[in-house]
């Protein structure tokens, strides 16, 4: 938005600004700020489509409408190097006018792309050591409240039989670090149970001890 | 695919659980998924993680600051051994560059097993230093693929440069009984091995 009022303001001020920003936009945009917002928004939720499009647009267009606004050009080639930059960039960009642009196919996963540490509110730590085999099971389920958020209740499901803390990751399709938090707000919560894990340089002899059952468990395979 | 392994009873879950890891390594095509699905009782899964996780220092995010999500994915299987002893075999990410996942990997693990394609060999050098630095046992599975081995395993071992006590197993990655058997001679390597480090006296014989 910000980005938007600079804008306008390399052209002067006050109703001399309005002016000249309307007839500008009249000749070489057609359409104006109105549009320009519409584009905006259009284009928040899918920032994939809107990068092609506003590469194209903005090197058109930057001779008419932006001579004191040189840093905000974007060339074609720059998108792909540093996002956030681009994504400012939409701000001031108009949807190319009339013909509505193909975007080239994108990725599946670049649609609807949700940043994954958003599911933890932004947190990166674990209150448990969780090992990828850390094995995870739901409490009994006979006393426990349906939890809100859906990832805790996919782990619930999940855990009915012990599960590894890399199991959890798959089926909820996060990654490990994003589960780890997740897995260890469930076990807060009194959700699940993690049970404990042998790890070799802690305990040597209980590493060994595990090695010898894997070895039984494996010739009696 | 095959479902092999103890079944535990749904219901019936007991109090404690334990669970063990195995690594498994190998250059790209060397038949990691294939070693771990051929003896999974699951088809083998996929979880990744992200750079940002672990990897700062590692790799360089300077000249790309806002890329936050490169991810590294990882195959991996389970092996239930007993009612309360399941037995996870992880594929290491293809990519050596991700080394910041392989510390996950290797912490606690049992040991790993290389698997080695005698096609590309080089490949299996960089699998091999990492455990070497981490003092992780390993042993070595040459991977005949379609039964042929191309190579004496002697000639093997000195390009590998691994080694005299260090176990080197032909293997067929396909089937059960050979991944199983590869499995075994890791363990019963790991145990020799802790049982050199730590000496025998205070733990009790192998067997």
């Amino acid at each position: 938005m910000t980005v938007a009022m600079n804008t306008n303001s390399g052209f002067g001020s006050g109703n001399e600004e309005g002016a000249i920003a309307d007839v500008l936009n009249g000749f070489a945009l057609t359409s104006g700020l109105r549009r320009r917002k519409r584009g905006k928004r259009r284009n928040d939720p899918d920032d994939g489509d809107s990068r092609e499009a506003t590469g194209e647009q903005e090197s058109r267009e930057a001779a008419p409408s932006s001579p004191a606004e040189p840093t905000d050009v974007v060339w074609p080639g720059e998108e792909d190097h540093d996002r956030s930059w681009t994504g400012e960039e939409q701000f001031v960009s108009a949807e190319p006018i009339p013909v509505e642009p193909v975007a080239p196919p994108l990725a599946a996963e670049e649609t609807g792309f949700v940043r994954p540490y958003a599911i933890t509110g932004g947190r990166t730590k674990a209150n448990y050591p969780l090992e990828l085999e850390t094995l995870i099971s739901t409490r009994d389920a006979a006393v426990l409240p349906v939890p809100d958020q859906v990832e805790h209740q996919v782990i619930m499901e999940e855990c009915r039989t012990p599960r590894s803390v890399a199991e959890i990751a798959a089926v909820l399709q996060v990654p490990l670090g994003v589960a780890r938090v997740l897995i260890s707000d469930a076990a807060d919560t009194g959700l699940v149970t993690v049970h404990r894990t042998v790890a070799g340089s802690e305990n040597a002899e209980a590493h060994f001890m595990l090695m010898e059952r894997v070895l039984s468990g494996l010739r009696r395979l | 695919m095959d479902s092999v392994g103890f079944k535990a009873p749904r219901q019936a879950a007991p109090k404690t659980m334990t669970s063990a890891k195995i690594v498994v390594a190998g250059g790209f095509g060397a038949g990691k998924t294939t070693f771990v699905g051929s003896v999974s009782e699951i088809v083998p899964l996929t979880t990744e993680a992200m750079m940002t996780d672990a990897s700062t220092g590692i790799d360089d995010t300077a000249a790309t600051p806002h890329k936050s999500t490169t991810t590294v994915a990882m195959d991996f299987g389970r092996v239930s051994l007993d009612e309360d002893l399941i037995l996870y075999l992880f594929g290491t990410p293809g990519q050596e560059r991700f080394w910041f996942m392989w510390d996950d990997l290797v912490r606690g693990a049992i040991g790993a097993v290389v698997l080695a394609d005698t096609r590309r060999l080089a490949d299996s050098f960089a699998p091999i230093d990492f455990f070497e630095d981490r003092g992780l046992p390993y042993i070595v599975g040459v991977n005949t693929f379609d039964g042929v081995l191309q190579h004496d395993l002697n000639d093997v071992r000195e390009a590998l440069s691994i080694d005299e006590s260090i176990p080197l197993v032909r293997c067929d990655a396909r089937q059960r009984e050979s991944t199983k058997q590869t499995l075994i001679t890791m363990v019963e390597y790991a145990m020799q091995q802790w049982l050199a480090v730590r000496g025998a006296a205070d733990a009790k014989p192998v067997g």
